[in-house]
């Protein structure tokens, strides 16, 4: 009877040191005249613009230094949704050449912190993109140059160059130079 | 007699085997991978229909693409009244196409029906760069002599020369036709991606060239539709599947290194 218990025990020991396991953390480095160049890509825009990014990964670090746009089925000032099959072909042409999604970057066109809040309709496709084992970080650009990355996983953001004040780990803001 | 199909997520490094029964359709697969949201599209990007019959649509060891099905971002804000409405109109037709399905199971006497469809396992190819190449290389090089111990048990890859390096075998698959260098990348606890450099041209030829994909470099990945047991297995596999492509006497013998 003894001996049961203790096995029993041991047995929720073992259970827990499992869960005790770190996760992972990404990290993803983005040049800060890529940012720039993004805000600008974006800023005169009425309508949300979105795309992909990828890039290569060096020592585990995912690099975001690559536009990757398709068509739009539907877009308004706040909505866009890509053509499947253009969005399709452009993740199959980067699995071809060995890339993978490191980003999908969109617009808001709220000004301020709030506005780079993601939607639901951004959780529903982080939590799709999750599912499939992507990698990929979500970037909202505000109207005035608040950036949001999210992510379900744990992530660090590593900015080369000037010109982005760092609020907080998700939150950064373009000033210029 | 069952299938395999690999199911890739496009652009995640992710490979989901999949078998196959009589019958499984594209949304039993997605179901069974875990990728609600997803759709099922040859190289070609063309969707394949969620009531698809795969197993009579695919070959065996077929590589197909999955990739989001909706692929939309909102900055929020209220909804126009035009949305709204087709909000209303896709739950409609949800709640009815359900209704159909299960009266259509219903009336077949299948409403418990048997599962045509099994994840084997799921995969992680990792992209070898060329900076870790070159890295492997100089290590390699440098670890060239290696005691091992007596009382340690030779295996097949140990005697055929392979060393480990961290976690990665490098050695050569060697034939009577000749031998060919080739990478085991150990992705977790035996689970292990294979790899050939430079293979010989006869393999083009055969039927078994589907199963090697090129990385770059004149590094091709090998797939196998048997998951290897352990790495002698697998390099015994390749082996074996180097000497039947020059023994179909196709071409003779070419690229021997």
């Amino acid at each position: 009877m003894f001996l049961k218990f203790f096995r029993r025990k041991k047995k929720v020991e073992v259970i827990s040191a499992h869960a005790k396991k770190k996760p992972e953390i990404v990290t993803y480095l983005v040049s800060s005249l890529f940012l720039h160049e993004n805000f600008d890509l974006m800023k005169d825009d009425s309508t949300e613009t979105f795309y992909y990014v990828t890039g290569p990964e060096v020592c585990g670090v995912k690099i975001l230094d690559k536009i990757e746009k398709f068509g739009y089925e539907e877009r308004s000032g706040v909505f866009a949704k890509a053509v499947t099959k253009e969005s399709t072909l452009i993740l199959i042409k980067l699995d071809l050449h060995g890339h993978r999604l490191w980003g999908y970057f969109h617009s808001h066109t709220q000004p301020g912190v709030s506005g780079t809040g993601p939607s639901w309709v951004d959780l529903r496709l982080r939590d799709t993109l999750d599912r499939g084992g992507h990698k990929a970080i979500g970037v909202i650009f505000s109207k005035d140059g608040f950036i949001r990355f999210f992510s379900p996983k744990p992530f660090k953001i590593i900015i080369y160059g000037e010109g982005v004040v760092k609020i907080n780990e998700e939150l950064y803001h373009l000033v210029k130079i | 007699m069952e299938k395999q199909v690999s199911i890739v997520v496009a652009a995640s490094g992710e490979v989901k085997d999949i078998a196959l029964s009589q019958g499984a359709t594209v949304k039993e697969v997605l179901n069974e991978a875990g990728l609600r949201g997803y759709q099922l599209s040859r190289k070609g990007g063309e969707p394949l229909s969620p009531d698809t019959d795969l197993y009579s649509e695919a070959t065996d060891s077929e590589k197909l693409y999955a990739t989001p099905e909706d692929v939309s971002v909102g900055g929020g804000g209220s909804a126009p009244l035009s949305k709204i409405t087709s909000a209303l109109k896709k739950i409609a037709d949800y709640i009815i196409s359900k209704y159909k399905l299960y009266l259509e199971r219903f009336k077949k006497q299948r409403f418990f029906f048997i599962k045509r469809v099994r994840l084997i396992r799921t995969r992680y190819i990792k992209q070898l760069n060329t900076a870790s190449r070159i890295r492997l290389e100089r290590k390699h090089k440098k670890n060239s002599v290696r005691i091992v111990g007596k009382d340690k048990e030779y295996t097949y890859w140990q005697e055929n020369g392979w060393r480990k390096i961290g976690n990665e075998y490098r050695g050569f698959f060697q034939t009577k036709f000749g031998k060919w260098r080739g990478v085991i990348a150990e992705n977790y606890r035996n689970d292990y991606s294979f790899y050939i450099v430079t293979p010989p041209a006869i393999l083009r030829e055969s039927s078994h060239w589907e199963c090697f994909t090129h990385k770059g470099n004149g590094l091709y990945s090998i797939h196998f539709s048997h998951k290897p047991k352990d790495i002698s297995s697998g390099i015994l596999t390749v082996e074996q599947l180097i000497t039947e492509s020059f023994e179909e006497g196709r071409k003779g013998v070419s690229d021997v290194s």
